[in-house]
């Protein structure tokens, strides 16, 4: 195994702690690299039947079902830095371990930057954000990773390297196996490498930011946002549990119990930025909303960051993410709330009302205690049944593997699941990736 | 096959005035877009319903009888074309909307349906579909699903993959199955997403579920009159150098503009060497503001002359314009080649100044059109096959672009799709490991190989049977040079 | 495999007498664009009956690769000829010459069924002869005066007659004999004038649409113009062009040409658009004849409908107001055959009081096609239909058309839904604002 990597690259035993899965302990981690070592290490897994768990900085390690076995933890952290970036062109290669963070400082220099904006964004790593396909707020505007990616190169099960995609803004050369990879969680191959298309960043960003005496009342709003010429590049709804904590964060007053909805608008030219916030405001004062207010500079930028990287403490929680059609993202709040206060657990909702994802934060007065699995495993199934009326899902985000043992953290239909298997099944023959995490314990 | 049982089977399944079998019909079928191809189906089939796709396909399955769908017959890579002859199976006769949900911003249509009437249907809600390929008067959407189209609009609002959210798809064993639906993010893998794009080899989808958008409430389009390509290409890169995203970005060369003109008169200035159309859209502040600095950034490369269409109708006969080119070649040429080349966007100078060395190289006159704002070239080659010889030149001249726009870092195909013509491009781009697993994604849809047969995978991968015979010795020519 | 290169050119289906020209073949690119504006390949989902499939196939028997069977045959008269493919070309393909030629080619070389043979001979024999057309509506108006009509209807006996029975149904109502006065030789120019036009009285206008004509003259002498009507000017061959019966065809542009040649007029009007069409083109038609080749690109040169006439200068005189709500159908030979689409309306917009509302897909064939709703009424009635459902959307009390075959399709379909709308010919309602009454 040293050979592969390096005797320094590996840790086993106590070290390698920091690294379990769902509580399971590798027999060992190894930090490639090169795309080579990761190549080397998984040719070598594949021909040792070894189990292989991906890793970037950990910030979604709970995603997933429990593995069923962990033999090999790959961190990705040493494969970063930038490939290639044309600025004039507006595309940039990054190895997959690199922090979004530092891809984005990278790009900001120029005055670009990669529409992708996830929970953790100062922490994630690319491959990481590809591979759990990780969305936030900007979504509405750029779109998710499958919008943004390029092109992408892969280590598949066996140690082969492959790319699929191309280093332009448009191209249709061969299958669009970007698609594949993006979402697919690490089990048809690990994505060392992407290239973005990546746009210009507005010279101006302010948010109106309303505050709403119930979820029902931003319905109408929020309709009429969408309904209207309006091109915000985030919408988003928060529950008076995450206003409150968001606020709190940003430095903001909030009235109590109020709902939160933000409108957040950019563009090259101020006044461009400001004629659509009056709009806004006109659209959330004819709601009856209380009165917008204009948040800008470091306050904007607080705001969204506390909102991207909304949490409820720093204690145990549990996150669930659903997606539903735009007209149910206030019912499905609604629902949050009501299965939340009948399970005496605590709800932070935050959610994407344009594009129809929201995340729901939960947390109890002993997170760990049966009533709280028991609480969070109905919560799930509640809202899932709502989701699926909705035409959506709800996946379970985050959770300790005592409540995951009880829920199923996909929910994809039965009848879905023969064709899923499929793909893992050419790619991915002998299990080697990630096995048990995905979908249908794929 | 037993063509007169199959084709009564078929008849079964989707009466008699769907069915043909005679070749002097079918002759109709030999061919698409790009005249070069030509391959005749056994029997081309016209179902009405997804339950009719399956049932068609069943009988394929079983009989092993290779098939392909086709659409409106527009595309332009040889993609909808019986390479191993077999049943054709024309889509056009599924073209309703089924659904539209504006708050939902969804629509669901059959992929029959002409590309510009959903966008039609939409307009009078102040909605619209955003992927406009060039053709979009008369291509499908189901072609466009399976091309992954382009249009001019892409530079903003991205390719046809960026607004499909799901599909019905009947597999090609017959089984009518889901992906994806009307919300983001559905479980497991993105199998809509790697299905658009897969140039009819996955599946035939029978029912799309798109996202629809609000018409913008403000839209500008400019035109400039340029001296020289380079100073519209310069143009091109500083006006998204300054951070402006427009809607579109488009040029002309003097062959064009002199179709162009003759087919549709859009008033764009006879003796112009290049013309850009750029287009703003969105919010009226924003739109307005965006106006003045992109006049300045064509004044600053020297443009002879700048236009703002004045109203609707001056903006629309521009647009017709561009969108007219390639189908008014008519007017200048018998026949064209056209490429569908990418190149980063920086490297458009040196391209263009290549293509125009190998025109004289050649002697074969060339007409550039094309999508500047994402370097997404279309030479189209003008040639007559009257001529001996000037349709393989015309193939080998082709090939000179392709590779060399390869070896600026671009790529083979920007919206065309591969095909059937560019099918032994391949390897320019992808290695033998790169194509094992886009061959591995291709068994997941169809173990059996019987759907759309010969395309993509380049012919050497089907146990070295060769390509088409022109195309084939253009290429080894050009690789051998290399 | 089956990839095939381009074959070889071999024996041709055509013969030689103007076959459809191999230039014009070539102008097209395959692009597909016509597609979705051809009526028959939306009705009918098959390449086969549209543009760039007849046209496929033409060239395909031009170069000897397929035979006139028929297939090819049924393919080539499902044709409308609307010509709707030409506006929508951008490669400016000639298809309505390529259709012509190519039906030329059917008429000579296909054997059709002896009764298909008769029924088309017998229509284009009667409408295409101001003769014979004068003593069957002669006749016709004395059926239908004399109540005779209703009896047979009534009777079911049309049924007995098959085809000719549909025919009976698309009967207008014909004018009296005693108010269908022919025209004087000359009618003299009001006020100022303008110039010296001489007036087609076409043959199905002048017996079913006689009102048309004496509007026509009245309208053009109020502005300016004396209108020179020749006593001994016959059919105009639209009809048979269309069908393919070239050399009949070739004999009535001859003659209406030596007619208006004699006249001595400065243009040549036309109210009927399949007639003022195919005049506009009879440079094509008798382009291989050497004493004519040259006098009918004069000739065709001369030829305008009557209202681009009237739409290029102001109207004289006094119009009044007529408060009506019209609506304006695009006959396929005048949007598409002649390009004239915007002077109807001018005309139109002209009127006072008059609401003008527009059609949807207003140049969408309305069936009527010259005889193809007598020879395909299945098909013809699905693109009537679906106009008539238009029509009702505007709401409109009056439809105004500039062809004659598209107004008799019209009412008939109006009359058949029990719509209160009249059809009539933009010149009729100038003529009704000059003189403040309804014809």
């Amino acid at each position: 195994m040293s050979d592969l990597v390096g005797a320094d690259h590996i840790v086993a035993g106590p070290g390698a702690a920091r690294y379990v899965v769902d509580s399971k302990l590798a027999r060992a981690v190894v930090f490639p690299g090169s795309v080579e070592e990761v190549s080397t290490t998984m040719a070598f897994a594949s021909a040792e039947g070894l189990k292989v768990v991906p890793r970037g900085s950990g910030t979604k390690m709970a995603l997933g079902g429990i593995p069923d076995r962990v033999d090999l933890v790959v961190v990705l952290s040493r494969l970063n830095g930038v490939v290639d970036y044309e600025p004039a062109d507006m595309t940039a290669t990054f190895r997959a371990g690199s922090l979004l963070k530092e891809a984005q400082a990278v790009l900001g220099r120029n005055g670009q930057f990669i529409g992708l904006d996830p929970p953790y964004a100062d922490l994630a790593t690319l491959g990481g954000i590809l591979a759990t396909n990780s969305s936030g707020p900007r979504r509405l505007r750029y779109g998710a990773s499958r919008d943004l990616v390029i092109a992408i190169r892969v280590v598949h099960a066996d140690g082969k390297v492959t790319k699929g995609g191309a280093k332009v803004v448009k191209n249709v050369t061969g299958y669009d196996m970007n698609k594949l990879y993006i979402g697919s969680l690490g089990t048809l191959g690990i994505i060392v490498e992407a290239t973005f298309r990546l746009h210009p960043m507005p010279a101006v960003e302010r948010t109106c930011l309303a505050s709403l005496d119930s979820v029902d009342a931003a319905r109408d709003v929020v309709a009429r946002i969408l309904d209207s010429p309006l091109v915000p590049f985030a919408v988003e709804l928060l529950n008076p549990e995450a206003s409150r904590r968001v606020a709190e964060q940003a430095g903001l007053p909030w009235p109590k119990a109020r709902c939160g909805l933000a409108v957040a608008i950019g563009s090259i030219r101020p006044e461009a930025v400001d004629a659509q916030l009056e709009t806004v405001r006109r659209l959330c004062r004819e709601a009856g909303a209380a009165e917008g207010h204009v948040l800008d500079g470091q306050v904007h930028d607080a705001f969204w960051r506390a909102t991207r990287d909304f949490a409820l403490g720093d204690g145990l929680q549990v996150v669930l993410k659903a997606s539903v059609l735009l007209t149910k993202v206030a019912d499905a709040v609604r629902v949050g709330e009501e299965v939340a206060a009948k399970q005496g657990l605590r709800l932070g909702v935050v959610s994407e009302a344009g594009s129809g994802i929201i995340r729901y934060h939960l947390t109890g007065e002993a997170a760990s205690d049966e009533r709280f699995r028991q609480g969070v495993a109905e919560a799930v199934n509640r809202l899932r049944a709502f989701a699926q009326e909705a035409e959506g899902n709800v996946v379970v985000l985050d959770a300790p593997p005592e409540v995951k043992s009880r829920v199923d953290v996909w929910g994809l239909a039965e009848k879905a699941l023969p064709f899923m298997r499929r793909p893992k099944a050419e790619f991915d023959p002998q299990r080697i990736l990630n096995p048990g995490r995905f979908v249908g314990g794929i | 096959m037993d063509k007169e049982r199959i084709a009564r089977e078929l008849i079964g399944i989707v009466g008699s005035d769907g069915v043909a079998t005679d070749p002097g019909e079918l002759r109709v079928y030999e061919t698409d877009g790009l005249t070069i191809f030509k391959a005749m189906p056994d029997i081309v089939v016209l179902p009405r319903s997804a339950e009719q796709v399956a049932g068609v396909v069943k009988v394929c399955h079983r009989e092993r009888i290779p098939f392909v769908a086709r659409g409106a017959g527009t595309g332009l890579s040889g993609g909808a074309l019986p390479v191993d002859g077999g049943i054709l199976i024309g889509l056009n006769r599924m073209n309703r909307v089924l659904d539209i949900d504006y708050e939902n911003q969804r629509a669901v249509v059959e992929p029959g349906l002409v590309n510009v009437w959903l966008t039609n249907a939409l307009a009078p809600r102040g909605y619209y579909y955003s992927p406009d390929p060039a053709s979009q008067t008369a291509c499908s959407i189901g072609g466009n699903v399976a091309e992954n189209s382009g249009g001019p609009r892409t530079p903003k609002y991205g390719v046809t993959t960026n607004h499909v959210l799901g599909l019905e798809v009947v597999l090609p064993d017959g089984d009518i199955v889901n992906f994806g639906g009307r919300t983001l993010d559905p479980l497991g893998y993105d199998l809509t997403g790697i299905f658009v794009g897969s140039e009819g080899t996955f599946g035939i989808a029978t029912k799309v579920i798109v996202r629809i958008m609000r018409t913008p409430e403000a839209v500008k389009t400019l035109m400039g009159v340029f001296e020289t390509i380079e100073d519209a290409s310069n143009t091109v890169s500083e006006i998204v150098g300054q951070g402006i995203v427009p809607a579109a970005i488009e040029m002309m060369d003097n062959n064009s503009i002199q179709a162009v003109e003759k087919g549709v008169a859009a008033g764009y200035p006879l003796d112009a060497v290049a013309v850009l159309l750029v287009e703003v859209d969105g919010p009226k502040e924003e739109v307005e503001a965006l106006v003045g600095p992109i006049i300045e950034v064509c004044k600053a490369n020297h443009v002879r002359e700048v236009r703002v269409a004045k109203d609707e109708n001056e903006r629309l006969l521009l647009w017709k314009g561009r969108k007219a080119a390639f189908a008014a070649m008519g007017q200048i040429s018998p026949e064209y080649y056209v490429q569908d080349s990418v190149i980063p966007r920086t490297k458009l100078p040196p391209v263009m100044k290549l293509i125009g060395e190998l025109s004289q190289k050649y002697g074969l006159r060339v007409a550039n059109v094309f999508h500047a704002g994402d370097g997404n070239l279309h030479p189209l080659i003008l040639y007559n096959s009257a001529n001996e010889g000037e349709l393989r030149k015309a193939e080998e001249m082709g090939a000179e672009i392709v590779k060399a726009c390869v070896e600026m870092g671009g790529s083979l195909t920007g919206e065309h799709g591969i095909g059937l013509e560019k099918r032994d491009f391949m390897p320019l781009m992808f290695n033998d490991d790169d194509l094992e697993a886009m061959r591995k994604i291709k068994k997941v849809f169809d173990p059996d190989g019987l759907l759309n047969p010969g395309k993509i995978f380049p012919a050497a991968m089907r146990g070295g049977e060769v390509g088409p015979a022109g195309q084939r010795e253009a290429l080894d020519k050009v690789l051998r040079r290399a | 495999m089956a990839v095939q290169p381009t074959g070889k050119i071999t024996a041709s289906a055509f013969d030689q007498i103007d076959p459809p020209d191999a230039e014009l073949q070539l102008d097209c690119v395959h692009c597909g664009f016509c597609l979705p504006t051809c009526p028959t390949y939306l009705v009918l989902g098959n390449e086969m009956d549209s543009p760039r499939g007849r046209i496929y196939l033409i060239r395909a028997a031009s170069e000897g690769k397929i035979g006139i069977s028929d297939n090819f045959v049924r393919h080539m008269n499902l044709c409308l000829l609307c010509r709707a493919c030409e506006t929508a070309c951008p490669s400016g393909v000639k298809f309505g010459f390529l259709m012509e030629s190519a039906r030329g080619q059917i008429e000579r070389h296909y054997q059709y069924s002896a009764a298909d043979r008769r029924f088309k001979h017998l229509i284009l024999r009667t409408f295409t002869d101001p003769r014979r057309l004068r003593a069957v509506t002669g006749l016709l108006s004395f059926y239908q005066r004399s109540g005779l009509q209703k009896l047979v209807r009534a009777s079911g006996t049309l049924r007995l007659f098959g085809r000719l029975g549909k025919m009976e149904a698309l009967l207008p109502a014909i004018p009296d004999k005693r108010r269908r006065k022919d025209l004087p030789e000359v009618v003299p120019a009001k006020g100022e004038k303008r110039g010296r036009v001489g007036l087609l009285v076409g043959c199905v206008q002048r017996f079913f649409f006689a009102d048309v004509n004496s509007a026509t003259a009245r309208v053009l002498s109020e502005n300016g113009y004396d209108v020179v009507v020749p006593r001994d000017q016959g059919c105009c061959g639209s009809l048979l062009v269309h069908e393919g019966e070239r050399e009949q065809a070739k004999a009535l542009a001859r003659r209406t040409i030596d007619v208006f040649e004699r006249a001595h007029v400065d243009l040549v009007v036309v109210n009927a658009a399949g007639c003022g069409s195919v005049m506009k083109e009879y440079w094509e038609l008798l382009h291989t004849e050497p004493a004519y080749a040259q006098r009918a690109e004069t000739f065709s040169k001369k030829v305008r409908d009557v209202s681009q006439l009237l739409a290029q200068a102001p109207l004289n005189g006094r119009l009044r107001a007529l408060k009506r709500v019209v609506t304006y159908h695009d006959a396929c030979h005048l949007a598409h055959g002649q390009k004239v689409r915007q002077e109807p309306r001018t005309i139109l917009k002209a009127i006072p009081g008059l609401q003008f509302v527009e059609l949807r897909e207003s140049d969408d064939c309305c069936g009527s096609a010259g005889i193809y709703n007598l020879l395909y009424p299945e098909l013809a009635r699905q693109f009537l239909d679906r106009k008539i459902e238009r029509i009702k959307e505007t709401g409109a009390e009056v439809v105004v058309s500039g062809n004659p075959g598209c107004s008799l399709q019209i009412e008939k379909g109006l009359k058949e839904r029990g719509l209160n709308v009249r059809v009539v010919h933009p010149v009729e309602l100038l003529d009704w604002s000059y003189h403040g009454t309804e014809g």
